[in-house]
């Protein structure tokens, strides 16, 4: 296995097969992370993320549930893994962490 | 269509299931196709979203490593491949880099003959109904002489229309010099005038206006876009005015400008009513259009259908006997294919100067021919390049690599290559484009649509000889047991010195060939044509100037030594009928007749061989002739010409038009091209002519001005001049042309020729090292070793040489037959190529040769 830190994409759409739960693949992960994000990415880059994220055992995936649009083709449904979820948690613990490192004096923002 | 019925490019789906494993190929091609759809709905254009899908599908190829194959992917091979081909490049930069660029040479000539052949043969194949225009010409007979003229008389279209069904439409078309005023302004233009049907038969696009009508009314006047900047400063004059023959003419059409590969072209289209009108008012009513005389106009017919012309040309021999005059009726008419026009056409009073299908298929030979020369190269120094990495192949075969991926690598290696030879000979092209252009007098750019098929086959091309060139070593190494490797087979050195005689043998005969040219051309200038050529200006007389008054005044000015006036020599004279004393008005002979003054013999240097030259006085008695020995040959009186009668018929009547006497016979002068045999040639006197020749000190800019000086004082018109020699020169423009390039492509062929031997004798004699070293072991020294092999390469090339022999000497005299005066083959041309291919040839293998013949050789001996 890789290492095992999160890249930022990575992380994001981790977060997002999260949000999607039973139904998170490729164009669903795409169109989410423009909704929620803003952030537009191809199919292909979202692949590779996906693929990493299984590699690191934080996603798992299976085919399944094919439709007309998709020529018949089943999609790779991904759902979280425990140890994704482990990540997911630590990634936010130690970013919490660092916010509350840093004194409010050298952001000039509210965190809040 | 509903957004559904839209499928997305299928052939991505194939591509990326090279790449990926199955479950991401299922996945992935699902997400593409959901996506694609979805763009659809969203809206999108199909074609945008197609791209979107390629775009997004080639983005996967990243992931295209993760294929679980035990023989590893095709991607990861092709990236290993070009890593290893830079390295090799790297190692061995001088092999490589000389070897793309020898390919890189044959590609850019092949392009270049490519595009000129494509060019020839593309003319007017802008009509849409070209496979059923046929022109009519008109081949006569006329006092045993013949006359093939690309024209016919101007009721023969009608009559042909009215005649026979099978001719939808018939159109005329004449071509004469006038003069266009706008305003103040004066332009002397070749102009063209046609029926209205005209845009029937031909597809020249119109820019503005309406085809069927803009050439109804006499007063309409058509130009090109060309036409209209030039006149009018804008490309849409519609509606505006100009003056012809003192006539207001508007402008109800523009025309997108004539294509180059047109048989014939023009700026400015005039009904031919036009035409006819003013002839009528010159003439009254039976205007010269209604004869079936004069052979004006060139007509063309477009037939129902195109497998009628053999029909109707079964029927034209009918149609000569109705309607031709009787004196006429010996001549036949022939129908001309419009697409065949420029390449095979060569009658008399041609619109434009044609092409000559024989010169296409000597180009296209030369460019096979160079491209053989360079694949030869590519195969045998491939074969060594190849032979040289047994160790490599043996070892990529014993780590357990199979034959099939180890032709892939050597194919992918040569590829590459040809790929970038051939971008080498894209970027050469466009570099000298505009210098092939101004050798071969065209207007050719890699970038028309035409030629881009062009670059394209030659790309197809690059790739099947990159692969062809590796094949047979390729295949033997990786199909072979490691061990029968290293065995040396007399099969593949036989092959290999037949592809370099080959080669040898087309450099001579492209060496001799271009030898031939050159000296023949050289012969034309240099040919004494019975006239002294040089130092000659030839002014054209019109807007009512007195040409004798212009000649007294030019003879004032100090540069001028003397003045004629007389057409210029080179064109030849129209024939009219003469019959001689106590001959027979059945049968008058047809002769080339010009009027001169009495100054023509002393002004062009043609010596009067007896009798005397005309006198001032002479245009008072008996109309005086001066004939040449020719044509006193053929009158009959070769020795007792002078002070005989003739009388002589203008063409087209049929009454005497005078009686006059021979009173000097003058040498023959060439008064045509040098294509045709000297031809008889009759003088009579007049001080009236449109033509005056000049004689001056040296032609140039001043004397021309001053010229020019004289010529204002008499005429706001321009001045129309040329010089005599380069007149002349341009009646050879297609055989300067020709040895231009044949020049150039020989210069080509010998060098790849030379380069090739050049990198063999590098692999060749560094596989005779040890042979070498040995010998001189014994005791050889190094002359008698360089000997030895210059012995035997001369040897060899004798052998080239004696088959190329024939071809060249068959070559030669396929060309040299169609001049009436040439040159004869002598041996100097096959020696002179002959001992030039073989100092080439030493001189390639040279470096090599002394390089080995010189070497040290005991570590030779030492290594096993």
């Amino acid at each position: 296995m890789k290492g095992t830190n999160l890249g930022e994409l990575e992380e994001i759409v981790l977060l997002v097969v999260g949000i999607l739960f039973d139904d998170a693949y490729g164009v669903a992960i795409q169109e989410e992370l423009e909704k929620r994000c803003g952030r537009k990415a191809t199919l292909s880059t979202i692949h590779v993320a996906l693929h990493r994220l299984e590699e690191k055992g934080f996603l798992e995936s299976r085919l399944d549930g094919a439709t007309n649009e998709r020529g018949g083709r089943r999609k790779l449904l991904f759902r979280v893994t425990k140890a994704g979820q482990k990540a997911l948690a630590s990634a936010r613990e130690m970013r919490n962490e660092l916010w509350k490192a840093v004194p409010k004096a050298a952001f000039n923002i509210n965190v809040s | 269509m509903t957004s559904r019925d839209k499928r997305p490019p299928g052939w991505v789906r194939k591509f990326l299931s090279e790449f990926l494993d199955e479950r991401l190929l299922e996945g992935s091609l699902g997400d593409l196709e959901e996506k694609y759809v979805l763009n659809l709905e969203r809206g999108m254009s199909p074609w945008r979203a197609d791209l979107l899908y390629v775009i997004e599908a080639l983005g996967f190829l990243k992931m295209a490593s993760t294929k679980k194959d035990d023989s590893g992917s095709t991607l990861g091979q092709v990236i290993h491949s070009i890593v290893f081909f830079t390295r090799l490049i790297r190692r061995d930069k001088s092999y490589y880099v000389v070897s793309m660029f020898g390919l890189a040479l044959s590609l850019a000539s092949f392009l270049f003959i490519t595009m000129f052949v494509v060019d020839e043969l593309s003319y007017d194949s802008i009509h849409v109904n070209r496979e059923r225009v046929f022109r009519i010409t008109t081949h006569l007979r006329i006092s045993d002489t013949d006359f093939d003229l690309a024209t016919s008389q101007f009721p023969a279209a009608q009559a042909l229309h009215n005649e026979y069904p099978e001719i939808e439409e018939a159109v005329r078309l004449y071509k004469t010099h006038r003069f266009i005023e706008i305003d103040e302004h004066k332009f002397g233009e070749e102009v063209v005038f046609a029926d209205d049907n005209f845009f029937k038969v031909f597809s020249f696009p119109l820019l503005y206006g309406d085809a069927t009508s803009i050439l109804n009314e006499p007063s309409n006047v058509v130009l090109t876009r060309n036409g209209s900047l030039k006149y009018f400063g804008a490309e849409n004059s519609i509606g505006k005015e100009l003056k012809i023959d003192g006539q207001s003419l508007r402008v109800v059409g523009i025309l997108e400008n004539i294509p180059t590969q047109s048989h014939f072209r023009f700026d400015v289209l005039i009904p031919l009513q036009h035409q006819l009108n003013v002839w009528k008012s010159q003439t009254g009513i039976e205007g010269r259009e209604n004869k079936w005389f004069w052979v004006g106009a060139y007509t063309y017919v477009m037939l129902h259908d195109a497998g009628d012309r053999y029909a109707l040309a079964a029927k034209l021999p009918d149609f000569v006997k109705k309607y031709f005059p009787e004196r006429l009726r010996g001549g036949h008419l022939e129908l001309q294919n419009l697409a065949d026009i420029h390449l095979t056409s060569h009658n008399d009073s041609e619109l434009e100067p044609n092409g000559d299908m024989l010169y296409i298929k000597l180009f296209s030979v030369v460019a096979i021919v160079i491209m053989i020369v360079s694949s030869i190269n590519l195969v045998n120094l491939s074969y060594f390049k190849i032979s040289s990495r047994v160790k490599e192949v043996g070892i990529r075969k014993f780590l357990g690599q199979n034959s099939k991926r180890l032709v892939t690598q050597l194919s992918i290696e040569s590829l590459l290559a040809g790929m970038i030879s051939f971008v080498f000979a894209v970027i050469c092209c466009q570099v000298f484009m505009p210098g092939f252009n101004l050798i071969v007098d065209k207007n050719l750019s890699l970038w028309s649509l035409s030629n881009a098929a062009v670059v394209g086959f030659t790309l197809l091309l690059v790739l099947v000889v990159s692969l062809a060139a590796i094949a047979r070593p390729a295949i033997r190494f990786a199909t072979r047991p490691l061990q029968m490797m290293l065995v040396r087979d007399r099969a593949t050195t036989r092959f290999r010195n037949l592809l370099i005689g080959l080669q040898v043998c087309f450099s001579f005969v492209l060496l001799v060939f271009s030898f031939i040219v050159s000296s023949q051309i050289d012969f034309f200038r240099n040919k004494d044509l019975g006239f002294d050529k040089n130092n000659v200006v030839s002014i054209e007389i019109f807007d009512n100037i007195d040409g004798g008054v212009l000649k007294d005044e030019l003879k004032k000015n100090a540069s001028v030594v003397d003045v004629t006036v007389a057409d210029a020599p080179g064109r030849g004279y129209s024939g009219w009928r003469f019959v001689p004393e106590g001959g027979s008005y059945e049968k008058p002979i047809m002769l080339p007749f010009t009027f001169t003054d009495a100054d023509f013999l002393q002004t062009m240097k043609i010596e009067l061989l007896a009798g005397r030259n005309f006198l001032e006085d002479d245009a008072d008695t008996l109309m005086p002739f001066l004939i040449n020995r020719k044509a006193a040959i053929e009158l009959g009186w070769a020795d007792d010409a002078i002070g005989r009668s003739m009388e002589v018929f203008e063409p087209g009547r049929t009454e005497i038009m005078a009686k006059g006497r021979v009173i000097g016979i003058i040498d023959d002068y060439h008064s045509e091209s040098l294509h045709d045999p000297v031809k008889p040639v009759v003088i009579t006197y007049s001080d009236y002519s449109e033509n005056l020749l000049v004689r001056v000190t040296e032609v140039n800019g001043e004397t021309i001005a001053s010229l020019e000086a004289t010529w204002k004082k008499f005429s706001a018109m321009p001045f129309r001049y040329g010089i005599l020699d380069q007149q002349l020169n341009k009646l050879y423009t297609n055989e300067d042309k020709l040895s231009n390039i044949v020049l150039f492509f020989t210069f080509v062929a010998l060098s790849l020729t030379c380069y090739g031997l050049f990198a063999m004798s590098s692999l060749l004699f560094s596989s005779k090292l040890k042979e070498v070293a040995i010998r001189k072991v014994f005791g050889a020294g190094e002359g008698t070793i360089m000997k030895q092999f210059y012995w035997g390469y001369a040897l060899f090339n004798a052998v080239a040489l004696l088959i190329g022999l024939p071809v060249a000497i068959w070559l030669g005299n396929l060309w040299l037959e169609t001049f009436q005066f040439r040159i004869e083959l002598s041996f100097i041309f096959f020696v002179k190529a002959a001992v030039l291919i073989l100092l080439a040839g030493m001189l390639s293998v040279s470096y090599y040769l002394a390089k080995v013949a010189w070497s040290n050789p005991l570590p030779f001996l030492r290594r096993d």
